[in-house]
């Protein structure tokens, strides 16, 4: 099996313990440090690493686990990243065996890349290893969001009420969303013969994490931090200054603001018209850069510059 | 008592019109609710017929519903917040009704009967502040910080079938406004159009219509590529399928809360576990996105309860409201929006007027003075077999 280049950038050394069978899991970190990324959507914040320090658990969907979550910071001291060790169980009909793999987040909480043990390789089910296209599938799969198995209890992954599936995939076409997914839906976007993990890696990814990280960050939320979240070239970073903001500090920061409006996603572009103190589309300068996009912006933040109209005028 | 119908068939969006299947759990009216529901098929499948036939027969079995099918409701006139009558019209014929009555229910879906009688709505999504109902996985998109007019959309289901030969499909050129360059061979629930200019009520023709070259346009893309020659267009429906639109309000409003805390009321008459499912249009996300195409997002819960007082209105005191028009917040109308939950609070309005009707009270007083005999009423159904 080959695997995309590995830079080891940390000693890792795990030693553990694993009770199979019982359900559960019981595992003895000797050193934890980080497993360096098979696959980073942020690269240039990974290269940047200086140091790393343990900020919270998280507590798995089995909850004799905790999984330690680190921040990496640059040399600056400057947060860049969040990562954490997992060592959880998957199980089947009680039948379990551990998996190991390392998690990155972004600074807002959002799953960006994955690395592996290297003597722990994630495997399928049936003990197969994981083939190089498996690995890049399951990356995709954790970056959606969306994804299928967010809405699924692992016991419905069991279901076995073939019928009703049958009426589901009835012609194999048209399903609704809020009738639960297909098989076929939930098999494609998953590794083939690793349902399981694919399904435990996603929820440790994604949910509680999330919640966990921005309250984090919020506690460490600085004016450098929020200057550099404001002229990042990420939209949700951008998104995320552009919330702390408070009427004062978003009439400071216009130039900046007019310059994300014009780059962001309609949700942002709305956003910053609805936040925009009423007061302040009264100045010219503050106005007409937003007036100006209306010939090429979206139909619904015209809509909402229509409706700002009424107040860049004296009465 | 009459039930006033603009369509030629009964069901709403689970009809054969629409043919929506019927979702949500049957709490304690599974004896009324297994009488109109569906099964499980697809979206837009002809197996709707079946479950319409069922429905119309039920229904009409009972010798004290008067079903005035094709009548359409265009006003309801209210004297000191009491309604006094609804006039209604028949939509081929044109002969006109006035229906008097002590009590109504509004089930139009568009809480019509409530609108113009003056009762108090709410249209678009709250405030995240108003009924505290943040959800930080999904920020604005899920509930936004300043109010707005953005709502679920309304849908046109569609279906394709591959024939055994070649089948002809002319270009549209018509269509290419909306459809540019997207193609489809097959419809889903997401084929859904909101857009904060437009109203949901008011511009209901436009979204059809928009959706409609949505669809005619996009499936007249697919048939020019190589390996789609024998499909097509078995059904497209001619109505609108709506999600969202006004919401009376009544003495309770149901919001997100109440799910996520799983509030127990002395007056829980419905009860769902269905996730909260809140749609939004993709391409607030994804510029490039066809604008008539949509993303659900699913809040898993547990158990959550409606009570009674979502189910009148708080100052027209003889009207009751039932479906989506229930009293309610944006978000928590996302989960029990589903219609056999919305079911269930038809089933819970019956019994509540039959009880108005016996002591010639308005709808609150059942709450406030009948409660414990209301309650009664409605356990007892639990234990009836279907
Ligand atoms: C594409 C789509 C997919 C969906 N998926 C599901 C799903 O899978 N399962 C599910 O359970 N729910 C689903 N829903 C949601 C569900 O269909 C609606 O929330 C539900 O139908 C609302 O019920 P209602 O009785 O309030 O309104 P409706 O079903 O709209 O019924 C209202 C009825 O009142 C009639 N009416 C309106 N005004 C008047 C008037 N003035 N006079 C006389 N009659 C009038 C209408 O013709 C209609 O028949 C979906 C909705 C859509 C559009």
């Amino acid at each position: 099996m080959s695997l995309p280049n590995m830079n080891y950038r940390f000693l890792f050394r795990m030693a553990f313990v694993a009770v199979l069978g019982l359900g559960f899991l019981y595992i003895q970190p000797s050193k934890l440090a980080k497993n360096p990324p098979l696959y980073i959507a942020m690269n240039p914040e990974y290269q940047r690493i200086a140091s790393e320090q343990l900020v919270f658990e998280l507590q798995g969907s089995d909850s004799l686990l905790k999984h330690p979550v680190y921040l990496l910071s640059d040399e600056q001291k400057q947060p860049l990243l969040y990562a954490a060790d997992i060592i959880t169980p998957v199980c089947i009909d009680g039948l379990c065996k551990p998996m190991y793999l390392t998690l990155y987040w972004s600074l807002v909480g959002d799953y960006v890349g994955y690395g592996v043990f290297q003597d722990n390789l994630l495997t399928k089910f049936d003990h197969e290893p994981f083939e190089t296209k498996d690995y890049s599938k399951f990356h995709e799969l954790l970056l959606n969001k969306h994804s299928i198995l967010e809405r699924k209890n692992m016991a419905d992954l069991f279901d076995q009420n073939v019928q009703a599936t049958e009426k589901i995939t009835f012609q194999g076409k048209e399903v609704d969303a809020v009738s639960g997914a297909t098989k076929t839906e939930i098999k494609e976007s998953v590794v083939e013969g690793a349902l399981y993990s694919c399904f435990t890696a996603w929820h440790l990814a994604h949910g509680e994490v999330k919640e966990k990280i921005v309250q984090h960050l919020l506690s460490l939320y600085s004016p450098t931090l929020a200057q550099a979240f404001l002229h990042s070239s990420y939209e949700d970073y951008q998104f995320f200054a552009l919330k702390q903001l408070d009427a004062t500090a978003f009439a400071q920061n216009l130039p900046r603001i007019q310059d994300i409006f014009r780059t962001a996603s309609p949700m942002t572009r709305l956003y910053i018209l609805k936040k925009l103190p009423k007061e302040s589309w009264k100045t010219e300068q503050v106005a007409l850069p937003f007036f100006q996009t209306f010939a090429t912006t979206d139909i619904n933040t015209r809509t909402l510059l229509l409706n700002n109209l009424k107040y860049s005028h004296e009465k | 008592m009459a039930l006033i119908h603009d369509r030629p068939v009964l069901g709403g969006n689970a009809s054969s019109e629409i043919r929506v299947h019927t979702l949500g759990i049957y709490g304690k009216f599974e004896r009324i609710l297994r009488m109109i529901d569906t099964e499980h098929y697809p979206n837009g499948s002809p197996e709707a017929q079946k479950d319409q036939e069922k429905r119309d027969q039920n229904v009409q079995r009972y010798k004290n519903i008067d079903i005035h099918y094709n009548w359409r409701a265009y006003n309801a006139v209210a004297d000191s917040q009491v309604i006094q009558y609804v006039d209604a019209q028949h939509t081929s014929n044109g002969k006109r009704i006035r229906f008097k009555a002590p009590l109504f229910v509004d089930a139009t879906g568009d809480g019509w009967i409530g609108f113009w009688a003056g009762a108090l709505y709410s249209y678009g999504r709250e405030s995240v502040y108003k009924y505290g109902e943040a959800w930080n996985e999904w920020g604005e998109l899920w509930s936004p910080e300043e109010p707005d007019n953005f709502v679920m959309g309304s849908s046109i289901l569609w279906r394709t079938e591959i024939a055994e030969t070649p089948q002809s499909f002319p270009q549209l050129p018509w269509a290419k406004e909306i459809a540019k360059d997207h193609k489809a061979t097959a419809g889903e629930w997401y084929w859904e159009f909101s857009r904060n200019d437009l109203h949901q009520i008011e511009d209901g023709e436009e979204i059809r219509d928009h959706l409609l070259k949505a669809i005619y346009g996009s499936f007249s893309n697919a048939k020019q590529v190589a390996g789609n020659e024998k499909y097509q267009l078995q059904w497209v429906s001619y109505l609108l399928g709506k999600r969202e639109s006004r919401r009376l309000v009544g003495d309770h409003v149901f919001t997100f809360k109440d799910v996520v805390n799983n509030a127990q009321f002395p007056d829980s008459v419905v009860v769902e576990k269905r996730e909260i499912d809140v749609h939004f249009q993709q391409n607030l996300q994804t510029e490039e996105t066809p604008d008539f195409l949509s993303k659900a997002l699913f809040y898993k819960t547990n158990r959550y309860y409606i009570p009674y007082r979502s189910l009148y209105s708080q100052n027209i005191s003889n009207l009751f409201m039932a479906g989506r028009c229930f009293s309610c917040s944006h978000i928590g109308l996302g989960g029990p929006r589903v219609m056999r939950t919305t079911g269930q609070m038809g089933a819970a309005v019956g019994f509540a007027a039959a009880l108005c009707h016996k002591y010639k009270v308005y709808p609150r007083a059942i709450y406030e003075t009948y409660l414990q005999e209301y309650m009664e009423t409605i356990e007892k159904q639990q234990v009836i077999k279907p």
